[in-house]
C-alpha cells in the first residue's frame, strides 16, 4: 500500500548569482490516505516551496517525490498538467476564482477539462455546491459573493475532479475565525470520508487542532 | 471553447467596442478595394478585353499605348513576319463628340481592331451593327452619364462625320472614357476627313497572341524604319495615364488599414492577456493547459474578427445599394476573399506577442501570489 504523497530526502536549491541557496534541505515525510496535515513555519522557511513541488510545479533538486507511487519528476510537463487536473486539488489564498465564470461555471470548467459531458458536469456542480450550502449561489460571480462564499466554492473547485491529493495554501487566510473553522472542519471531513490526504500550509494554530499530524519547517528543514 | 465563449459573453462590452472598431477599419478596406478595381476597371477595361496578348509599339512612345504611331509600312512587315491570322492592328483616337443639337461635350475613345483576332464587344442593349455600316456603332454604356440613349446620333468634332449608337456594351472604356467600337470602313472614313495633308497613317499597336520572348525573337529579325518595343499587357495597362498613380496611392491606404488593424488587435488582446496573467497562471495550477488557453485566445480573435468583417460585408452591401450608378466601384468575390483571408493572417500575426506572454506564464506565480 502506497501512500498518497511522499516526499523521499527531497532537497531544493536555487542559483543565486555564485552561491547556491537552499531552500528546502533533505525533506522526508509521507501522507497516507485519510490523513489531514499541517504545514507550519515562519516565512521563508520554505512552505510555498515544499507546497510547490508536491504540486509538481518544481521539481526537486535531489531526491525524490511521489503521488501513489509514481514519481513525479520523471513526466513531462504535459503529464504533469493532466496530473494536476486529475489527482490534485489546489486551494490557494485567496480563492482566485474566474472573474466571468458563475459559481456553478466555475466547477463545470473544471470538470469540461476531464472531458465530461457537459449534462454530468452541470449534475456534479450542483450536488457538490448543496453539499457546502451554495446552491442559492449558483448563477452569482464571484464578484458577487462574500469572502467565505467565494472561499469555499474555490474549495468546490478543488474537489470537483475527486482529486486523490488536496494541497491549501493558507486558505482561511482571508476568514474569520468562525468561517475558517467551519470550512477547515468540512475539508477535514472530506478527507476522511473519501480517503484522501491533504497538507495544508497555515499561519493560524488554531487550525492546527484540526489537523491529524503537523509539521514544522524551520530554515528548510522539518524539526518534527 | 468554453472559456473564450463564456469571456466574451460575460465582458460583452469590451468585446463589442472592439468589433466595432474592425468593422470600420475592414468596411474601409473594401470600399477602398472596390474603388480601387472599379478605377482599374474605369481606366483599362478595353485593354483589359483584348485579352492577355503582346503588345507591339513605337519605342518612342514609352509604353504607352495613347502615344504610339507605328507606320503602315511597320505593321505590314510585322504582318508578314508573324502571318497574318497572328496579328491584330488596334487603332484608336481620343476625341470628343457631342449629341446632335447639343452643344454639350463628350471624351470618348474610338477602338479600331482589324485582325483575325478582333475582338467582339458583348451588347448590353441594342442590336449589333451591320459590318459595312457607316453610321451604326456601339459604345460603352458608362456614355449614358452624359445624357446618350440608345439611337442618339451623335457627332465626332475632328471630323464631322456623325454615327448613329445603336448598341451599348459594358466593361469598355479607356482613360475613364468610354470606347466606340469602329468597323474598317467607319475607321477609314474618320481618318480620312481629319487626315492633315502630307501625313501618314498611323496605327497605335500590334497586338499577337505569341508570347513576349517569341515577339521579341520574331521581330528581331526584321529590318524596320522605325524602333519599336514589345510589352505585354499588363504593363501596357500599367502605362496608361494616370493608372500606377491611382492603384499605387489606393494600394497603400489598404496596406496602412491593415497595417493599422494588425496594432488595434495586437494590443487589445495584449492587454487583456496582460491582464489575466494571475488568472491564466492559477488556471495553469490546476491543470489547464497551455494549448487550451492558447486555443481559447485565438478562438476569441477569430471570433471577434469573423463578426466584424460578416458586419463590414454587409454595410459594404449596403453602400453599393445607395452608390450613384456612375461611381467607378467594382468587388469581385475574389478580392473579398483574398481580403478576407489576408485579414485572417494579420489577426493570427497580431497575437503572436499575446501568445508568447500565456506560453510564459508560470504556474507557479499562483503559489508564490506573483
Amino acid at each position: 500500500m502506497h501512500p498518497i504523497l511522499s516526499f523521499d530526502h527531497v532537497f531544493k536549491s536555487y542559483k543565486d548569482g555564485d552561491t547556491t541557496l537552499d531552500v528546502l534541505k533533505d525533506i522526508d515525510f509521507s501522507i497516507d490516505k485519510g490523513e489531514f496535515i499541517g504545514l507550519v513555519g515562519p516565512s521563508g522557511a520554505g512552505k510555498s516551496t515544499l507546497l510547490s513541488l508536491a504540486g509538481a510545479l518544481l521539481t526537486p533538486s535531489q531526491g525524490q517525490i511521489r503521488l501513489n507511487g509514481k514519481p513525479m519528476a520523471a513526466m513531462t510537463p504535459k503529464e504533469q498538467t493532466a496530473l494536476r487536473l486529475e489527482s490534485i486539488g489546489f486551494i490557494f489564498q485567496s480563492a482566485h476564482l474566474v472573474p466571468y465564470l458563475n459559481v456553478q461555471e466555475q466547477l463545470i470548467f473544471v470538470s469540461r477539462q476531464l472531458g465530461l459531458p457537459n449534462a454530468s458536469a452541470h449534475e456534479k456542480a450542483k450536488a457538490l455546491l448543496e453539499k457546502i450550502g451554495l446552491e442559492h449561489r449558483i448563477r452569482h460571480y464571484p464578484s458577487q459573493l462574500s469572502g467565505g462564499e467565494r472561499q469555499r466554492v474555490a474549495i468546490a473547485r478543488a474537489m470537483i475532479n475527486n482529486p486523490d491529493l488536496i494541497l491549501a495554501d493558507e486558505p482561511t487566510a482571508s476568514l474569520d475565525f468562525s468561517r475558517a473553522r467551519t470550512i477547515i472542519q468540512w475539508l477535514n471531513s472530506e478527507v476522511k470520508e473519501h480517503e484522501k490526504a491533504a497538507l495544508m500550509v497555515t499561519h493560524d494554530s488554531r487550525m492546527l487542532q484540526f489537523c491529524d499530524r503537523v509539521i514544522r519547517l524551520e530554515d528548510g528543514m522539518c524539526t518534527s | 471553447m468554453y472559456l473564450a465563449w463564456k469571456e466574451i459573453r460575460h465582458s460583452k462590452g469590451r468585446f463589442f467596442f472592439m468589433m466595432v472598431i474592425i468593422s470600420l477599419l475592414a468596411y474601409l478596406v473594401f470600399f477602398v478595394s472596390g474603388l480601387a478595381s472599379g478605377l482599374a476597371k474605369d481606366n483599362a477595361s478595353s485593354i483589359e478585353n483584348l485579352g492577355k496578348h503582346t503588345f507591339i509599339l513605337q519605342k518612342d512612345a514609352d509604353q504607352r499605348i495613347n502615344r504610339s504611331a507605328l507606320s503602315s509600312e511597320t505593321v505590314s512587315k510585322l504582318s508578314s513576319t508573324f502571318g497574318k491570322d497572328k496579328v491584330t492592328v488596334l487603332n484608336l483616337q481620343s476625341t470628343t463628340v457631342n449629341r446632335v443639337g447639343k452643344q454639350q461635350k463628350i471624351d470618348l475613345t474610338l477602338f479600331n481592331l482589324d485582325g483575325s483576332q478582333s475582338f467582339r464587344p458583348s451588347l448590353t442593349a441594342g442590336n449589333e451593327p451591320s459590318p459595312q455600316t457607316t453610321t451604326d456603332i456601339i459604345i460603352d454604356q458608362s456614355i449614358k452619364r452624359n445624357g446618350i440613349h440608345l439611337y442618339d446620333t451623335i457627332k465626332e468634332q475632328s471630323s464631322g462625320l456623325t454615327f448613329k449608337v445603336t448598341g451599348f456594351t459594358k466593361n469598355a472604356t479607356f482613360s475613364h472614357m468610354p470606347v466606340a467600337y469602329l468597323n474598317q470602313r467607319q475607321w477609314h472614313l474618320f481618318t480620312e476627313k481629319r487626315k492633315v495633308s502630307g501625313q501618314k497613317a498611323v496605327h497605335a499597336a500590334v497586338t499577337t497572341p505569341f508570347s513576349l520572348k517569341k515577339t521579341r525573337q520574331l521581330a528581331d529579325r526584321i529590318h524596320l524604319n522605325q524602333n519599336i518595343s514589345e510589352v505585354s499587357a499588363d504593363t501596357v495597362i500599367r502605362a496608361l495615364p494616370g493608372y500606377k498613380e491611382e492603384q499605387s496611392s489606393l494600394q497603400m491606404m489598404i496596406s496602412f488599414l491593415f497595417i493599422i488593424s494588425v496594432f488595434i488587435l495586437g494590443i487589445f488582446f495584449y492587454m487583456i492577456t496582460a491582464q489575466k496573467q494571475a488568472q491564466f497562471g492559477i488556471l495553469k495550477a490546476i491543470g489547464t493547459s497551455t494549448g487550451y488557453l492558447v486555443r481559447s485566445l485565438i478562438f476569441q480573435t477569430l471570433i471577434t474578427l469573423f463578426v466584424s468583417l460578416g458586419f463590414s460585408l454587409l454595410l459594404t452591401v449596403l453602400t453599393v445599394f445607395v452608390l450613384p450608378p456612375g461611381m467607378p466601384f467594382s468587388l469581385s468575390p475574389n478580392v473579398i476573399i483574398e481580403r478576407l483571408l489576408a485579414f485572417t493572417g494579420i489577426s493570427l500575426l497580431s497575437i503572436l506577442l499575446s501568445i508568447w506572454q500565456i506560453i510564459k506564464i508560470s504556474a507557479l506565480s499562483a503559489i508564490e501570489g506573483r
